[in-house]
């Protein structure tokens, strides 16, 4: 994960990406709490919200692999189809460990 | 006005989009940036501080974006709010309600920084403008009520502001005073000292008038060359004559100093008094400025450096002498 590169595609420089990356790593992590409660309760309207805040944070720090599974979750959920949602989550929990770890939390 | 003088207020419910805008503001040279994440904190926040730009997301929490355009427009604030929306995607039916509902340009997010700056360096010309008018505006309209030579408010001021002082006082039952004065034989010192000195003899005249009546209750016109109305709301016959009676005195005890030593000079005095309970009839703010003007000219046929008055529901009574 280069941050570096991450940090000048939206014209910052790498400390303050690191600060937002921080913050977006806060909270997805509450907001992927949400959407795992929701999807356990096979809330759908609560996918869509849950998908669509982790959706604009991550599109806004061009983490895009996330972006494109909180995408993906969410149009689903507007669908009323939940089957996917479940192995999205885990690999939503993935991305966002390795962006932890990548900011060298232990 | 300086890039970091302007101040932005950031109305955004997601902590990670805020603190994007806040940085990137920031990195262009942005120093007064606030940020909350609620429409009503956005509101909040400009009760307490002029924000001449406001971002804000078209979904910030408890009022959406337009809805936080249409409530700043409603409110009608002295100076102009420039509304930049944020909207996902370029939809044209969302541009087009956030355009309706009073906002002045629509970004798609995610927020690309060129552009944010680009539309905040467009946002500050509109802002600078439309201030830059406002301030002209405000000069023009407080040099269109003053007399450039005294500075005290001028004709037009007095002849728009007088029924409305009598209107409040009839509808309250407030009295209200007038004292016309006029300097005496104000055309010897004209004759014997230049127009200059007669100007310089105004100015102080006028000075003195306007320095010791109530701050911001009482006010000062200039009627005509040397004739000036004083506008006393709140005050009867009596006490307005005290005042009449205490400037009568300022002019002709303290001697005008001019380039070639100090001259003396007295003025009169004329006090009409206005008492709605007392008046059955209506008196009209011409008929009390001539019953000034009619003591005026009494005060001058006593002698001068006189001050003459009466209530105006017995203006045939004999005037008092304060």
């Amino acid at each position: 994960m280069n941050f570096n590169e991450m940090a000048e595609t939206i014209g910052l420089d790498e400390q303050d990406f690191r600060e937002m990356a921080e913050l977006f790593v806060s909270v997805g992590a509450a907001d992927l709490d949400k959407l795992r409660e929701a999807y356990a309760a096979r809330n759908s309207q609560g996918v869509v919200m849950s998908a669509h805040s982790l959706k604009g944070a991550s599109a806004n720090l061009g983490f895009s692999d996330i972006y494109e599974i909180a995408r993906r979750v969410e149009a689903d959920a507007r669908a009323q189809k939940l089957d996917g949602a479940g192995e999205a989550i885990g690999e939503l929990e993935r991305k966002l460990a390795a962006i932890a770890a990548a900011l060298g939390h232990p | 006005m300086n890039e970091q003088d302007v101040s932005i207020l950031i109305a955004v419910d997601d902590p990670v989009e805020s603190g994007l805008l806040a940085k990137t503001l920031a990195g262009a040279g942005y120093r007064c940036i606030e940020a909350v994440t609620s429409g009503p904190g956005a509101l909040a926040a400009l009760e307490r501080e002029p924000f001449p730009i406001v971002i804000a997301s078209a979904e910030p929490a408890g009022l959406g974006g337009c809805e936080l355009c249409r409530a700043i427009r409603a409110r009608g604030a002295a100076a102009y709010v420039y509304v930049l929306i944020l909207a996902r995607g370029r939809r044209k039916a969302l541009v087009l309600k956030a355009l309706a509902a009073g906002a002045d340009a629509v970004l798609a997010r995610p927020v690309d920084p060129a552009e944010l700056s680009a539309r905040i360096a467009a946002a500050r010309r509109i802002v600078d403008l439309e201030r830059s008018l406002r301030l002209t505006n405000e000069e023009v309209r407080a040099l269109s009520i003053r007399d450039p030579l005294t500075g005290v408010f001028n004709r037009v001021y007095l002849m728009e502001r007088l029924p409305q002082e009598l209107k409040r006082s009839r509808r309250y039952g407030r009295p209200l005073s007038l004292i016309m004065c006029d300097i005496d034989h104000f055309k010897t010192v004209n004759d014997r000292h230049g127009h200059g000195a007669g100007d310089r003899v105004l100015k102080d005249f006028a000075g003195r008038l306007a320095g010791s009546i109530r701050i911001d209750i009482d006010w000062v016109a200039r009627y005509g060359g040397e004739e000036f109305l004083i506008v006393l709301p709140e005050t009867d016959l009596s006490p307005a004559g005290v005042v009449a009676e205490r400037l009568r005195r300022l002019v002709a005890e303290t001697p005008f100093g001019l380039r070639d030593g100090g001259v003396r000079i007295t003025a009169s005095f004329g006090v009409a008094s206005y008492r709605p309970a007392l008046q059955s009839g209506r008196v009209t703010f011409d008929q009390l400025m001539e019953q000034a003007d009619a003591f005026l000219y009494q005060a001058k046929r006593a002698g001068r450096n006189a001050v003459r008055g009466a209530e105006a529901r017995d203006a045939e009574a004999k005037g008092c002498t304060a």
